[in-house]
C-alpha cells in the first residue's frame, strides 16, 4: 500500500519510472528498519502477543497517516508498458499482469538465492529457528530482524508498487492484499515458497471462476472460504509435509 | 474480591448518575458505551486471560445484530426471541469457524480472525437482498421487557447497565474458578497445561464461544436500540478498537478495562470532528502502551504514585 501510494506521488513529479519504483522501494524499506529499531527492538518485556498487537497499531497508525496526506480516494497509475492491454488469442488483458507475473518470478528466484546460497541468508533462517543458538555463533540477531524487516518492507512495497496500475493506490487496499497473501501461504502449506506460488495460483483462479460464475460482489470471499476450508481439512497446508507452528 | 466491590459501587453511581442526568445525548452515550464495553468484557476473556488474539471480533457483533434484524424485521419474530437465535446462530458459526482457527498460533491466529471479520463485513456488504448492503438496514423495532417499552433513553440506559454488570460479575466469576486458572495456565505455559491435563484446545474453544457470546448479544441488542445497522460500524476499525480498549486497560484487568472502554467509547462520540484522526490516535496508543506500560492502565496508575 504504502510502495503504491509513494510511487503515485513520485510518479506526479515527471521522475521516471524505473527510479520511482526503487525510491518507493527503498524508502519503505528504510522505514521498516526504523519502525523495528524504534519500536520493536525497544519494547521491554515483549511476548509473541504484544508484537502483534504493536504492529496492528503501526499499520493503522500508517494507514491513518496516509489518508491525512494523501486523501481517501483511489488514485490511478499508468500501466508501466507503453500499450496498456495485450491481445493473445483473442484473450485481453492489461499489459501490466505480465509485469507483475515477471516480477514474481524474479522476486522467487532472487529470494532463493538469497536464502540457499549466501551466508547471510542462512543466518537469517538461523536465527528465525533458533535465536538463542544464532547469538551464541555471534550472530547479532537483533540486527538480522531488522535487516528482515526492510527485505520485507521492500519486497512488499514493490508488490504495492507494481499492482497499483491494476488496483489503483488507495490508502486502504493493503489490507486485503496482505490477507489473500496469507490465505495464499496458508493453502501452499506455511515456509514453502512454492507451495505459496501455487496456493496463490488456486486462490485467483478461484476468485476469477467466483467472480465470472457468481457474482463479483463475492469474488474477494473465495480466497478466504477456500482458506478455511484448507485449515480445516488439512491444516499443514496442501503442499507441506513438514510440522506446522500449531497445537 | 477487591473487583467485585470496586464494581458494586460503581454500578450504584451509574444508577445515580441515570437518576440526575436528563440530557438524552449523554444518556445516549453512556449508552453505546455499555454496549461496546459487553463486547470488550468477552473478548478480554479471549485476549486477557486465554490470551489468544481475535482481530475479527466486530465480525461477530455483525452477525448478532444482522440476524436478529433479519428475524424480526423479515419474519416478524418477537425481538428477544430474534436476539437468541441470533445468538444461537452465531455460536453455531464460531464453532465451524473456531475449530480450525484455534488450532493455531500467535500471528496465523491474527491473520486468520481478521479474515473472518472481513468475510463477515463483505458478506454484509454484498448480500443486498438480505442485509440492506453498503445502505444499511433499516426500520428495526425497539425492545420491550415485560411489557415495559424500551422506547427512550432514560429506560435503554437502565436496563443495558443492568445487564452489563450483570454479565462482568459472570466474567468475574468464570475468572475465579477452575476454569479460569486454566485459561490463565494456557496464556503462561501453554506445554504446562498440556502437562497438568488440561485440554488446551477445547478450553480455547470454550473461552472463544463465551466471547462470542458476549459480542452477538451486544449486537443484537445495539441493532434493537439504534434501529438502523450498516456495514461500516462493524469493521476492521471496530475490531482493533476493541482490542486497543483492552491493551490500554490491561488485558486481563476489569477494572482497567472498565475504565478505558468508557473512556475510548465516548471520546470519539464527544469529539467527532476528530473522526479522521481516531485511527492515528488508536495506534499510537497501542504502540505507547505496549512499549511502555504493557499492563496497561494499572501500570500508569503505579507510575505516577511513584513520582
Amino acid at each position: 500500500m504504502l510502495g503504491g501510494i509513494i510511487e503515485f506521488c513520485l510518479l506526479k513529479y515527471n521522475l521516471p519510472l524505473g527510479v520511482s519504483l526503487l525510491i518507493s522501494s527503498l524508502s519503505v524499506a528504510v522505514i521498516a528498519a526504523l519502525i523495528h529499531k524504534i519500536f520493536i527492538s525497544q519494547t521491554k518485556n515483549a511476548t509473541e502477543l504484544s508484537l502483534i498487537i504493536m504492529t496492528v497499531g503501526i499499520s493503522i497508525t500508517i494507514k491513518g497517516s496516509v489518508m491525512l496526506l494523501a486523501d481517501k480516494d483511489a488514485h490511478p497509475v499508468d500501466s508501466f508498458l507503453p500499450i496498456a492491454h495485450i491481445s493473445v488469442f483473442g484473450a485481453i488483458f492489461a499489459s501490466q499482469y505480465l509485469i507483475v507475473i515477471l516480477f514474481t518470478f524474479l522476486i522467487i528466484f532472487l529470494l532463493y538465492l538469497f536464502f540457499k546460497k549466501t551466508l547471510f541468508g542462512k543466518i537469517m533462517q538461523a536465527s528465525s529457528m533458533n535465536p538463542l543458538a544464532a547469538r551464541l555463533f555471534g550472530v547479532d540477531v537483533n540486527m538480522v530482524q531488522m535487516l528482515s524487516f526492510a527485505i520485507s518492507g521492500f519486497i512488499g512495497a514493490l508488490a504495492g508498487a507494481i499492482i497499483a496500475p491494476i488496483s489503483f493506490a488507495q490508502y486502504d487496499s493493503g489490507v486485503l492484499l496482505g490477507l489473500k497473501g496469507f490465505a495464499a501461504s496458508v493453502v501452499g502449506g506455511f515456509g514453502n515458497n512454492n507451495g505459496a506460488l501455487i496456493g496463490g495460483l488456486i486462490i485467483g483462479v478461484a476468485e476469477s471462476l467466483s467472480a465470472g460464475y457468481i457474482s463479483s460482489s463475492y469474488k474477494d470471499l473465495a480466497a478466504f472460504l477456500i482458506m478455511l476450508i484448507v485449515l480445516f481439512i488439512r491444516p499443514q497446508g496442501l503442499f507441506s509435509s513438514k510440522d506446522v507452528e500449531r497445537v | 474480591m477487591k473487583e467485585r466491590y470496586f464494581f458494586a459501587v460503581l454500578f450504584i453511581l451509574i444508577i445515580f448518575l441515570g437518576f440526575f442526568v436528563k440530557n438524552p445525548f449523554i444518556l445516549n452515550m453512556l449508552s453505546l458505551s455499555a454496549i461496546t464495553l459487553i463486547v470488550v468484557t468477552g473478548l478480554n476473556l479471549l485476549l486477557g486471560f486465554a490470551g489468544q488474539i481475535s482481530l475479527g471480533h466486530a465480525g461477530f457483533v455483525a452477525l448478532g445484530a444482522y440476524i436478529s434484524a433479519i428475524a424480526s424485521v423479515k419474519f416478524g419474530v418477537n425481538p428477544w426471541i430474534a436476539i437468541l437465535i441470533a445468538v444461537f446462530a452465531t455460536e453455531i458459526f464460531a464453532i465451524f469457524i473456531g475449530y480450525p482457527t484455534l488450532k493455531l498460533k500467535s500471528h496465523y491466529l491474527a491473520m486468520a480472525t481478521l479474515a473472518i471479520g472481513e468475510i463477515i463485513n463483505i458478506v454484509t456488504n454484498a448480500w443486498v437482498e438480505a442485509t440492506g448492503g453498503p445502505q444499511g438496514f433499516v426500520g428495526i423495532p425497539l425492545l420491550s421487557v415485560f411489557g415495559f417499552a424500551l422506547d427512550n433513553e432514560v429506560k435503554f440506559y437502565f436496563f443495558i447497565w443492568s445487564l452489563t454488570f450483570i454479565l462482568i460479575f459472570l466474567s468475574i466469576n468464570l475468572i475465579d474458578s477452575k476454569f479460569g486458572r486454566a485459561l490463565k495456565t494456557i496464556k503462561s505455559k501453554e506445554n504446562a497445561a498440556y502437562a497438568f491435563g488440561i485440554n488446551v484446545h477445547l478450553y480455547k474453544m470454550i473461552v472463544f464461544l463465551i466471547s462470542v457470546f458476549y459480542a452477538a448479544l451486544a449486537g443484537g441488542l445495539y441493532a434493537f436500540y439504534i434501529g438502523f445497522i450498516s456495514p461500516s460500524s462493524f469493521g476492521l476499525t471496530e475490531s482493533i478498537n476493541y482490542i486497543t480498549m483492552i491493551v490500554v486497560g490491561g488485558m486481563g484487568n476489569f477494572v482497567g478495562v472498565f475504565i478505558s472502554s468508557v473512556i475510548l467509547s465516548i471520546l470519539p462520540n464527544l469529539f467527532a470532528s476528530f473522526e479522521d484522526y481516531w485511527p492515528i490516535i488508536n495506534g499510537l496508543l497501542l504502540i505507547f502502551v505496549i512499549m511502555f506500560t504493557p499492563n496497561g492502565l494499572k501500570d500508569i496508575f503505579k507510575w505516577t504514585k511513584k513520582q
